[in-house]
């Protein structure tokens, strides 16, 4: 008794901290270091150093130089193609899972999950040995006799780049496209057959519209996470592996021109909050309604 | 369509789950165009009636026949039944006419026709100016008429009712029973209910099946439910009732004599020859309900016994006494008896002779 | 009792942390090296001989030195090393500070071409010296000797069609834009006038044809190499590249290109923040000793500024890294050369 009567002067006195400390984290690691690349990219480079007089001139150039808007749009068209592929092969794989009964289902769903767990670079190291002119999928087509030589398909190219991302980021896409179909509750596909729709319609009409929601978060978390990635395409896509990502790298690796590498993080993070924002909403929208 | 031909036949039917059995042997005959309640406790397989019946799963044994024609293998979307499930099943992402019209628009009925149906179906359960609103938007009695109208636009032969009151409150449930009840006359399509609700079960059905523990236990009225239950469950669970147990004595006319511990007692075996026919001697119980108890007077030879009045409960138009009879096996008993303004006659703690009228009680072997 | 014990243990740990939290506060000198430039043993030797404690950071690219030396002013390291092409950013910037060599008397015993500091372009300004060479290589060229016959003599094997698909280049605008300089002739490859610096482009746009992929990682070309089919790597790593293919059983051999080969040279220079620049210097007089050079280069096969050394020959042309003309500019070539379709 003596200790709850203590507990609650002590709660009281912590909670505004507490409080204050769920502000402060977002605010500090989020929208500081945003604010902090948005002031950034308004300033210039002069010989190394960096120049405090705003200007617009970084904006100017990303709008203006013929590279960075052409690679700018070849990145976005890459990694909607990688979303879209995500989803077309995650969509499957949920679905099966959700056909799975009991223990089953969880079990390989945490399989699934388990390349999370690895380091992001071996992957891509793994992937990229796998996928060599000598790599082990070479060996095991010509082993097998599918193909008989070693085919150029998936070695350094675009083909790389969509197939590497897409194994990299696809639980990303399986997790919340199996949780929008888990959620939806069988006395709905039952109502459905009874109102006299086949399997087929059942699906297109009722199934696929409620899973729609994680369809639409897949597709943005994929999205988001590939225009973030500027290691993948580097190291799988040869010549065509250049992005925006690299560009941005570029400019606070090797050029060392922080204002406009600022300046085009802040153009990537438009679109990624663009993408965010989009799946957000969309997944709201049709989630109110169930 | 003729209310006495059968339009749905059940035979021998059979469902266990693993090793479970929850359905022994059914037999169930639905005539065309009644209104026809499956009432019981939970568990006692009214629900798994209705699931087999839908098709929402397959039989282990026997076989469902629809004008004759064994349908037990045909697939649950190809049944002319529609269901109103337990929360209404609605379709979270359709307006009320896309739920309305769903089942027309899989059959890919014309756009125009869809349309006219589902403004008709609408117009039926007074829904007329919901059509664009979404299930979210709704109020219970609401969905429950939307989930109504989208189960009988395709025409049904048979609407299958999953204790679909079950979520409303008291007074919108009476509402509904009427409501549905009237639609029912109305659109003169047959209606399976499955209630575990008695009052409900009386109020709408033309037949009532009670079921327990996976048998059915009576079918019939509601009337004859009441008055004449065939056995000890059905006695005790359809309204109050009074059990004495005993053991059959002689038969005189359309009168049958039981030996209880309240000494000899005398009811009605009318039109019951299974009553009749039963030996003398068998162990059974006599029948009669609260309101057919009554102070004895003068007249009353008959059925005559005397009782300790234990307790006293005022419900409003009636008053219930509890009655402790029998001397050494004690019966618990129910009088019940108009309320007066002035007070009740009788006093707690009292022995009043007591008596009801041998047409009044009936017979029902243990 | 054991309560008592487990305080005891809890405080003397506790105690421990202080002392050594404490100790290297006060004097250690910190060190931002390559690694395999302050290997454990001679650290703890250094400490032996001079009683200075040393802590070391490793770091893995010039940008990582350039953003801890310019991120803290120079004030968080005491010595470091840097290469000639990057040293004079730093000079310019004022994070270095001149070097006396009076206190260095090491330096007097290294080889002929380290001995006069002057002739080592990059490491001194205004008759201040700034770096202490310590270790080179030269950034030549790999070619396996089963595809590519003859043997190479020039960079311009790698736009050789014969080779489409087989290259492998190095992911860097800078050093591309000097050895692309060298093939075409150009006198100083780190001072490109506009018309060289678009021929380069064109050229390396060419090349970039030609390419298979850009690496970044000795590790990477190694992998990349042994999953593919990979004929010439322009080997940014030199002699341990070429020695851990070998290693893996590649028949590969290492030449340096006949028009000059591209060369780095690390040298040891003192932060202008350094809080002991006596102990800093003992450092580097005790980095150029013969021991130590000698054991630079049987553990990381690089050449060092002492002892003679397998890296490059007596006759090989070695172009010194340098500072180029303008190393943005250079950058965001790099990317529209890359950014080509």
């Amino acid at each position: 008794m003596s200790s709850a009567g203590l507990g609650r002067p002590i709660a009281f006195r912590w909670s505004p901290l507490v409080t204050a400390l769920a502000f402060a984290l977002p605010v500090v690691f989020v929208l500081a270091p945003l604010a902090i690349f948005l002031v950034y990219s308004f300033f210039s480079v002069d010989q190394g150093q960096i120049v405090y007089a705003p200007t617009l001139a970084n904006y100017l150039r990303f709008f203006t130089d013929p590279v960075f808007l052409p690679v700018f749009w070849r990145t976005i068209v890459l990694c909607l193609s990688v979303a879209a592929i995500s989803i077309l092969l995650a969509y499957p794989t949920a679905y099966f899972l959700t056909t799975l009964h009991g223990r089953w289902r969880y079990v390989l769903l945490m399989l699934l999950m388990v390349p999370l767990l690895m380091s992001y670079v071996i992957k891509i190291y793994a992937i990229r040995s796998i996928l060599g002119l000598n790599g082990f999928l070479n060996k095991a087509l010509v082993g097998l006799g599918i193909i008989a030589e070693p085919s150029t398909l998936f070695v350094f190219n675009m083909n790389a780049i969509l197939l590497t991302l897409t194994l990299l980021l696809i639980p990303f896409a399986i997790l919340p496209i199996f949780l929008a179909l888990e959620r939806i509750p069988q006395v709905l596909l039952s109502a459905s057959h009874d109102l006299g729709a086949s399997n087929l319609q059942t699906f297109l009409r009722i199934t696929l519209p409620l899973s729609l929601p994680g369809v639409a978060s897949a597709a943005s978390f994929v999205f988001v996470l590939a225009i973030g990635d500027f290691l993948t395409p580097q190291m799988v896509g040869g010549i065509s592996g250049f992005t925006f990502g690299r560009i941005l790298y570029s400019q606070f690796g090797t050029a060392f021109n922080w204002p406009f590498g600022a300046a085009l993080s802040v153009a990537l993070a438009m679109v990624v909050i663009a993408a965010i924002l989009a799946g957000e909403r969309f997944g709201r929208n049709r989630g109110a309604s169930l | 369509m003729n209310q006495n031909c059968d339009l749905l036949t059940l035979r021998s039917v059979s469902k266990s789950y693993g090793t479970v059995p929850v359905l022994y042997d059914i037999d169930l005959a639905i005539r065309d165009g009644e209104f026809l309640t499956v009432l019981g406790p939970s568990g006692s397989g009214k629900t798994t009636v209705l699931r087999l019946i839908g098709g929402l799963e397959p039989l282990t044994s026997g076989e469902i026949r629809l004008d004759g024609q064994d349908i037990s293998d045909m697939p649950i979307n190809r049944r002319p039944f529609n269901t109103v499930f337990q929360d209404y099943a609605l379709f979270p992402h359709l307006t009320v006419a896309g739920n309305v019209g769903y089942g027309l628009s899989v059959r890919h009925v014309a756009r125009k026709e869809i349309a006219e149906r589902v403004a008709k179906a609408l117009e039926l359960v007074q829904l007329g100016r919901f059509t664009e609103r979404f299930p979210a938007q709704l109020s219970g009695g609401q969905r429950q008429r939307v989930a109504l109208a989208r189960a009988l636009i395709c025409q049904p032969r048979l609407v299958l009712l999953d204790e679909p009151l079950a979520a409303l409150d008291l007074e919108l449930r009476r509402q509904m029973q009427e409501f549905l009840k009237s639609i029912q006359r109305e659109v003169k399509t047959t209606f399976l209910f499955v209630t575990h609700d008695q009052e409900e079960a009386i109020g709408m059905a033309d037949r009532i099946c009670v079921m327990e523990a996976g048998h059915i236990r009576q079918l019939g009225t509601p009337h004859e439910l009441y008055y004449k239950p065939n056995c000890e469950f059905v006695a005790r669970f359809f309204g109050e009732n009074n059990l004495v147990a005993g053991t059959l004595g002689e038969t005189r006319g359309e009168f049958r004599a039981i030996e209880t511990a309240l000494g000899r007692l005398v009811c009605s075996v009318a039109d019951q020859p299974h009553l009749k026919a039963a030996a003398t001697g068998a162990r059974g119980f006599a029948a009669f309900r609260p309101e057919a108890l009554h102070l004895a007077g003068d007249g009353d030879a008959g059925n005559r016994f005397s009782g300790a009045i234990a307790d006293l409960a005022f419900a409003g138009s009636s008053t219930v006494a509890t009655i402790t009879a029998g001397g050494d096996a004690a019966q618990r008993l129910r009088l019940r008896f108009p309320s007066r303004m002035d007070g009740s006659v009788l006093r707690a703690g009292e022995t009043v002779a007591l008596s009801f009228a041998p047409h009044e009680g009936h017979l029902v072997l243990a | 009792m054991l309560l008592k014990r487990l305080l005891l243990g809890i405080a003397s740990v506790g105690l421990g942390i202080g002392l050594m939290a404490s100790s290297a506060l006060a004097a250690n000198l910190r060190v931002l090296a390559w690694d395999g430039y302050a290997d454990a043993d001679w650290v703890k030797q250094f400490t032996a001989e001079s009683g200075i404690g040393v802590d070391v950071v490793f770091i893995g690219s010039d940008d990582e030195i350039w953003a801890k030396i310019k991120g803290s002013e120079g004030q968080d390291f005491d010595v470091f090393a840097v290469n000639t092409a990057q040293l004079q950013r730093y000079i310019k910037a004022d994070l270095v500070s001149p070097i006396d060599l009076a206190k260095l008397p090491n330096q007097k015993e290294v080889l002929p071409r380290f001995r006069d500091l002057t002739q080592v372009s990059g490491v001194t300004k205004d008759g201040n010296v700034y770096g202490i060479p310590f270790c080179f290589d030269s950034i030549g060229l790999i070619y396996d000797t089963d595809k590519v016959k003859p043997a190479p003599t020039s960079m311009s094997v790698l736009w050789d069609p014969a080779y489409k698909g087989k290259v492998l280049a190095y992911d860097n605008g800078e050093h591309n834009f000097s050895f692309t300089a060298l093939t075409l002739g150009y006198k100083d490859p780190f001072n490109l006038s506009a018309e060289q610096m678009a021929a380069v482009k064109a050229k390396l746009v060419e090349l970039k044809r030609n390419v298979l992929s850009f690496y970044t990682t000795a590790d990477e070309a190694q992998q990349i190499y042994q999953n593919n089919d990979v004929a010439l790597i322009w080997a940014n790593y030199g002699q341990q590249q070429v020695k851990a293919l070998q290693k893996i059983g590649a028949h590969v051999a290492y030449i340096n290109p006949s028009e000059g080969a591209l060369a780095w040279l690390d040298n040891w220079v003192i932060s202008k923040g350094a809080r002991d620049k006596d102990a800093a210097e003992k450092w580097i007089n005790f980095m150029v000793s013969k021991k130590v050079s000698g054991a630079l280069s049987e553990r990381t096969g690089f050449g060092n500024t002492v002892v003679e050394s397998s890296s490059a020959g007596s006759n090989d042309k070695l172009v010194w890294l340098n500072n180029v003309e303008d190393p943005t500019k250079r950058s965001d070539q790099w990317n529209e050369i890359k950014a080509t379709p």
